[in-house]
């Protein structure tokens, strides 16, 4: 297993109670897992829990087999990637500055970015078909061109500089609810990018969603996860029926069905 | 391609001429007026050279004073502003002059018999116990450093401590509120090298910290989550940040006093030659609030000739409604 977290709990040390609770995934190379639930389930705590940036009360998080709270923090960087739901910035950086500040992980405290790391980023922009935003101010783009700014960011983090595939398979992008901010035509935008990069390089994604069509159409593996518990997982046609989508939303199946029916991937 | 790093390399170097020429023309302007080839005429002996002494006992290290505490201020508040994620921080937001203020003005109202920097080593006291107190709050509940609490506590601490400065001035005698408000105003009267040989060190050690902290510091301000997984020790650079960007502020205002603006506007203006690097502002910046405030201390020594106005009034002057231009034409 690439990524797998064996009965994680974690509760927030001001917060009531647990926000993950008994939580058991496994992530395999080339998996597109998305994990789905109300908002208030717990998804954007268990993505940060996969991707190290919270430390668990209970359980581990191994990557590839080793505990990754024992992984050096750059190391982790170059093979875990994180775009988070929505990026604000303090100061005008420009679109490729937040691409090369992916390539962090590479450089060394006083290293100045190399020939090396502004290919990775030509490459991420790229992929992402962001060539046209590289040298415009990141705060004026709009929320799509953001998002697929930061998924650049990512990718560069992650490029390792192997020869054929960049991203190599043992890589992971996590995304924190990556469409939730954005209408329909930049949903279909981020899904698409996603799509392309994972046929392209095979690269592991985990993202977190509410959005059913959206999970449908892209994940090849669902969590549901209701209140900090796994309710079902497995594959979408497995997990996506009336019964169990209709408990994880709280209304009633016949209400999920008609969505469900239009979701699907014909 | 090429990096955007290397873009911004020619301001910098304009910024370094700019402190270079400032530092070495203001000690020749001035209410009395010096040759340039007599202070450096070597057929003259020292001692009996009024041009050389002027410049080199009066006038330089005024000079070096301004460029030291301006290039530090600057510098220090874009830390503040990198580690707090706002524009609008400065040196003093989280309440290191506060602090400063209070040392320096407890020991010109208590403690006037001192030895000489008595009120320097004073207010550089007050304004590590501000800084003891702040990051202690910060701390209290979280492991790491909360930004939201830091601001909440320095910008209370900043209050409290004005309220205790009025007590001490309140009990003081009519001399040593005078000299207690100069001291408020800003003043870089050094009139020796000590004062700056003192505080060098403390600068230096904080400037090694900045240096490294320009890229992280670009990473925290995409958000903390976002610099921990792209590998930022969050906790350890935002401790470091606050730590020597209030030590570089209090060595600073233990020189020349709480001089204000000369730690916001001067990183708003490189940001807008250099863009948000960094590891360009940062330097920039420095050079940049050298040439600043020893260019706003000539003018404090030659509008009102033969007064000599606080320096502080003159930046506020012109930093006042410049930041307020500031604010109202950009977001």
């Amino acid at each position: 297993m690439l990524l797998s977290a064996g009965n994680l709990r974690f509760a927030y040390p001001s917060g009531r109670g647990l926000v993950v609770d008994q939580v058991s995934l496994n992530i395999a190379a080339g998996d597109i897992v998305g994990i789905l639930g109300p908002n208030g389930s717990g998804k954007t705590t268990l993505l940060r829990l996969l991707a190290g940036a919270l430390t668990p009360l209970d359980g581990t998080v191994a990557l590839d087999g080793q505990e990754i709270a024992r992984v050096p923090r750059r190391d982790l960087a170059t093979r875990i990637a994180v775009v988070p739901q929505e990026t604000s910035l303090a100061f005008d950086y420009t679109a490729l500055e937040i691409v090369l500040m992916g390539r962090y992980p590479h450089l060394g405290a006083f290293e100045i970015e190399g020939p090396g790391d502004l290919s990775a980023a030509t490459r991420a922009i790229e992929a992402t078909g962001t060539q046209d935003l590289r040298d415009r101010g990141f705060r004026t783009l709009s929320g799509g061109e953001k998002q697929r700014v930061v998924i650049a960011s990512a990718l560069a983090q992650l490029d390792r500089g192997e020869s054929a595939s960049h991203h190599a398979s043992g890589s992971l992008l996590l995304l924190d609810e990556p469409t939730a901010s954005l209408d329909l035509r930049y949903q279909f935008e981020v899904a698409s990018v996603l799509r392309r990069l994972h046929d392209s390089s095979n690269i592991t994604i985990v993202l977190s969603t509410h959005d059913l069509r959206f999970a449908a159409s892209l994940c090849t593996r669902i969590v549901l996860l209701s209140s900090g518990r796994i309710l079902a997982q497995g594959t979408p046609a497995d997990v996506l029926t009336p019964a169990l989508v209709g408990r994880l939303f709280e209304v009633p199946p016949e209400l999920a069905a008609p969505i469900l029916a239009s979701a699907h991937r014909p | 391609m090429t990096a955007p790093l290397r873009r911004g390399l020619p301001a910098i170097v304009i910024c370094f001429l700019a402190m270079a020429v400032a530092v070495l023309a203001a000690p020749f302007v001035g209410s009395t007026p010096i040759n340039f080839g007599r202070v450096f005429g070597a057929s003259v002996p020292f001692a009996d050279n009024p041009d050389a002494q002027i410049f080199f006992i009066a006038r330089l290290p005024r000079a070096l004073a301004a460029a030291l505490v301006g290039g530090t201020l600057a510098a220090a508040g874009v830390v503040f502003q990198g580690l707090l994620r706002n524009p609008l921080a400065t040196p003093y937001t989280l309440g290191v002059s506060a602090g400063a203020s209070l040392g320096a003005m407890v020991a010109i109202t208590f403690g006037a018999t001192w030895a000489i920097g008595g009120v320097a080593t004073a207010s550089l006291a007050g304004a590590f116990f501000a800084v003891a107190i702040v990051y202690a709050l910060a701390t209290a509940r979280h492991r790491g450093l909360s930004t939201t609490v830091l601001l909440l506590a320095g910008v209370t601490l900043n209050a409290f401590f004005s309220a205790l400065i009025l007590f001490v001035q309140y009990l003081s005698d009519f001399a040593q509120t005078f000299r207690a408000l100069r001291w408020l105003m800003g003043d870089l009267d050094v009139a020796s090298y000590t004062p700056i040989l003192a505080a060098l060190p403390l600068v230096g050690l904080s400037f090694l910290a900045f240096a490294w902290l320009a890229r992280p510091l670009n990473l925290l301000s995409i958000g903390a989550d976002a610099a921990s997984t792209r590998g930022v020790h969050v906790i350890g650079a935002q401790r470091l940040a606050f730590f020597s960007a209030s030590l570089a502020t209090g060595a600073a205002v233990s020189v020349g006093g709480p001089i204000g603006f000369v730690g916001i506007i001067v990183p708003h203006l490189v940001r807008l030659m250099v863009g948000a690097d960094h590891r360009l502002v940062l330097p920039a910046s420095t050079f940049f609030g050298a040439a600043f405030l020893v260019a706003c201390d000539a003018i404090a020594r030659t509008v009102l000739a033969p007064v000599e106005l606080p320096v502080g009034i003159v930046t506020a002057v012109i930093g006042g409604p410049f930041f307020l231009w500031l604010l109202i034409t950009r977001r």
